[in-house]
């Protein structure tokens, strides 16, 4: 559905392209999650999907894009961004169009970009705002919001043009742990809710692990690791690029070799397999005596 | 110490709501009037008409807004500068000016110099005075949403709404600025030079922390369509009526016939 | 020629404008409370959009800057001024054109000549509008210039042809260092980057 076929991009003005050879293909309604160190190319690899590489970025592209059988340089950006791909950026406060003063105009704002009909606009913006649990907020100026908040409103303001693909360039990353998990819980809600594809950059692996069906991981613009989030997320290879690993997977590794975690087990990613985990092992134990 | 003279906190006035009759007029019809009282001010040939203007219309519908008091005091803010200002400079010193009036030292006041403040406080007065009942009983995301329904383009409504939304914003950053540079050492309150430099380095972070956020902005606005092609809907809905429709041309056609008048008359 | 129209108010343009009124407005408030004297800068914003983006976008800038300042600070005896804003725009976006930025001696020429611009629209706005008035203390040069035989018109235009080359002298440099400031990557996105960059 979404596929990326030998894409080597380069900004203008870089020397070193930002993205290297890159093959990927996505599947409908899957969810994606993507790490990397910085610099590792995830947000151009982002930009890619949505159409703002290379129709607002310019640059030299190699290789082609494909959405649902479209190339995406062959496409004009309003013709590919919003009918088929929404867009959820890390800062909240450059989201909000700035143009509309209730939070109900502001979701609405894409669709009225659009031409919906006003009542069929009308429907589709409370069915959202009921989705992610907006509804108390509707005649609040989007400025007056909390971090999270915001991020919530920005993801309504984006789902309720019903894009067939969602990218999410670290939404949470300036957001404080209640607005994390504010936001969390949202994304959440879309993926119980809706058939959408979901492309998300994030460095919290706990979430990931229990959202994304797929972990990718990039280093200095090469694809390097692909698989479920469980095996990604533990394996050694994460350490080389940069990125950290869990605290479950790091106190499973540290006893692992003392054997407190089941030798034919995977290293655990998220709380829940790291209880599950050491539960074996400690009956392994215990049956010894 | 926070910074209050170098940065002042700006206050902003414009619409004020209220459950007036006024209030509830299409945009339009109140900017068309606006626009004709105005004009028929400035192009009046009669000196009165312009005092007249202000105190048996303007400030009658100001009433009938229940903005009176506000309209009021907001005039005379705008005109109490010019008022001294025009009486002296044209009062004593009106180019070609003979019939003097009162004589203090070397200095006479003219009879014409004042004729010529008078009739241009009276323009003035109507300029502010129905600009101000126009601002105060009409919020600007209405008028803008009236002018793109008419054929502006959309873009001017995005502008103006969020310049006007981001105005604190700004204005907040430009306190917090100015507050770390003084904590640097930098002095406010010195001479010209210094506060000239101290102004560069203000206006410097200032200017680039605005402009950091546009790529990013343009990017969310093209995510929700912003540049799509088709013609846009709006969620809200202004009410407009047969009788306003027809109120309008007839302001029009009026100032029409008012400055065929004028120039007929010259 | 709606094309060219259109493609001069790319979506960032249109950013642009909306915070460059912006600094405008805020830079205008902060110099008049600080410096008291016949100098505005409240036209920085104008400038950068016109180099940036051309003479339209900022000429539309400088008008919209105009109204909503008269907007929000209840003034509407500065909104007709939106017509000399205007044109102080398209003068430095046509100046800019002809690549004045690169060098700060011409950018200063270029101050000067937008300034007499912006003196000559304003004269007749504030002659026949206001009697040559403006509530602030270069009304008194008005009253000098009318001393010595001038009519109104002339001494409007002579206090505009004293303190506009100044305050516009003083907004291209500083906006010419701003410039300077920013990163190519940056001016690579507006469509008149070219004024700027030097290749």
């Amino acid at each position: 559905m979404i596929q990326l076929d030998r894409v080597t991009y380069t900004y203008p003005h870089a020397k070193l392209p930002s993205l290297y050879d890159i093959s990927l293909k996505i599947s409908e309604s899957s969810f994606l999650a993507v790490v990397g160190p910085n610099g590792s190319g995830k947000s151009t690899l982002c930009a890619l999907v949505a159409g703002f590489i290379p129709h607002h970025f310019h640059g030299t592209l190699q290789g082609q894009v494909i959405i649902d059988g479209r190339d995406t340089a062959a496409t004009p950006l309003s013709k590919l961004v919003t009918p088929q791909v929404g867009f959820v950026f890390q800062n909240p406060f450059n989201q909000l169009s700035g143009a509309k003063l209730t939070v109900r105009e502001e979701i609405a704002f894409g669709l009225e970009n659009l031409g919906v009909p006003r009542s069929e606009m009308s429907q589709r913006v409370d069915r959202v705002l009921e989705l992610f649990g907006l509804t108390e907020l509707v005649h609040r100026s989007p400025y007056e919001l909390s971090g999270g908040e915001m991020q919530r409103v920005a993801l309504a303001s984006v789902f309720v043009m019903e894009p067939r693909v969602l990218v999410l360039d670290e939404p949470t990353a300036q957001l404080d742990p209640w607005g994390t998990r504010q936001v969390f819980e949202a994304i959440r809600t879309l993926v119980q809710n809706k058939r959408v594809t979901v492309i998300m950059i994030e460095d919290k692996s706990e979430w990931i692990a229990a959202f994304a069906d797929r972990l990718i991981a990039l280093h200095e613009g090469r694809l390097v690791l692909d698989g479920s989030p469980r095996t990604v997320l533990t394996s050694s290879h994460l350490d080389e690029i940069g990125v950290g690993v869990s605290r479950y997977t790091q106190a499973a590794r540290s006893t692992q070799s003392a054997g407190g975690w089941p030798r034919d087990l995977e290293l655990p990613a998220t709380l829940d397999q790291a209880v599950a985990g050491f539960k074996r092992a400690r009956k392994f134990y215990e049956h010894l005596g | 110490m926070p910074v209050t003279l170098f940065a002042p906190k700006l206050s902003y006035a414009f619409f004020l709501p209220r459950t007036s009759p006024l209030h509830k007029f299409h945009p339009l019809t109140k900017l068309v009037a606006a626009l004709c009282i105005v004009l028929i001010g400035f192009l009046a040939s009669w000196p009165h008409l312009p005092l007249l203007l202000f105190v048996f219309l303007i400030l009658p519908l100001a009433a009938w807004g229940q903005l009176f008091r506000d309209v009021g005091r907001a005039t005379l803010t705008v005109i109490l500068p010019f008022v001294l200002s025009i009486s002296l400079v044209q009062g004593f010193f009106y180019p070609g000016a003979t019939h003097v009036i009162f004589s203090i030292g070397p200095f006479a006041l003219k009879e014409e110099g004042l004729l010529f403040a008078y009739r241009t406080l009276g323009k003035i007065s109507v300029l502010a005075g129905a600009g101000l009942l126009l601002m105060f009983s009409t919020h600007p995301a209405d008028l803008m949403l009236a002018l793109v329904q008419r054929g502006f383009p959309n873009a001017l409504a995005y502008i103006v709404m969020t310049a006007i939304q981001l105005l604190p914003h700004m204005q907040a950053k430009a306190t917090a600025i100015a507050n770390a540079q003084r904590a640097r050492g930098l002095e406010t309150d010195a001479n010209f030079w210094r506060r000239s430099r101290a102004l560069l380095a203000l206006v410097g972070p200032l200017v680039f922390s605005a402009l950091i956020d546009v790529n990013e902005r343009a990017l969310a606005l093209e995510a929700r369509a912003f540049s799509a092609p088709c013609s846009k809907t709006s969620l809200k809905e202004l009410h407009d009526s047969r009788g306003q429709v027809l109120a309008r041309w007839a302001m029009l056609i009026l100032l029409m016939v008012f400055i065929a008048w004028q120039i007929w008359e010259l | 020629m709606m094309e060219k129209i259109k493609s001069d108010f790319t979506t960032i343009t249109l950013v642009l404008i909306s915070v460059a009124i912006v600094i405008n407005i805020v830079v205008g408030n902060i110099v008049q409370v600080v410096l008291k004297l016949p100098i505005y800068i409240d036209s920085i914003g104008t400038v950068l959009v016109a180099v940036l983006a051309g003479p339209l976008p900022g000429a539309v800038t400088g008008a919209l800057s105009n109204l909503i300042w008269g907007i929000l600070f209840a003034n509407p005896t500065i909104m007709p001024f939106a017509v000399t804003a205007f044109c102080i725009g398209l003068v430095t976006g046509w100046l800019a054109s002809r690549q004045i930025f690169k060098n700060i001696l011409w950018t200063m020429v270029g101050g000067i000549v937008t300034g007499v611009v912006a003196a000559t629209v304003s004269a007749p706005i504030a002659a026949y509008l206001f009697g040559g008035v403006t509530g602030s203390g270069t009304d008194a040069l008005v009253a000098f210039f009318q001393v010595t035989g001038a009519n109104i018109l002339q001494a409007t235009l002579g206090q505009g042809l004293v303190s506009d080359p100044l305050d516009k002298t003083i907004t291209f440099i500083v906006a010419g260092f701003i410039l300077r400031g920013m990163s190519q990557r940056y001016l690579s996105r507006f469509p008149r980057a070219s004024n700027v960059i030097r290749s």
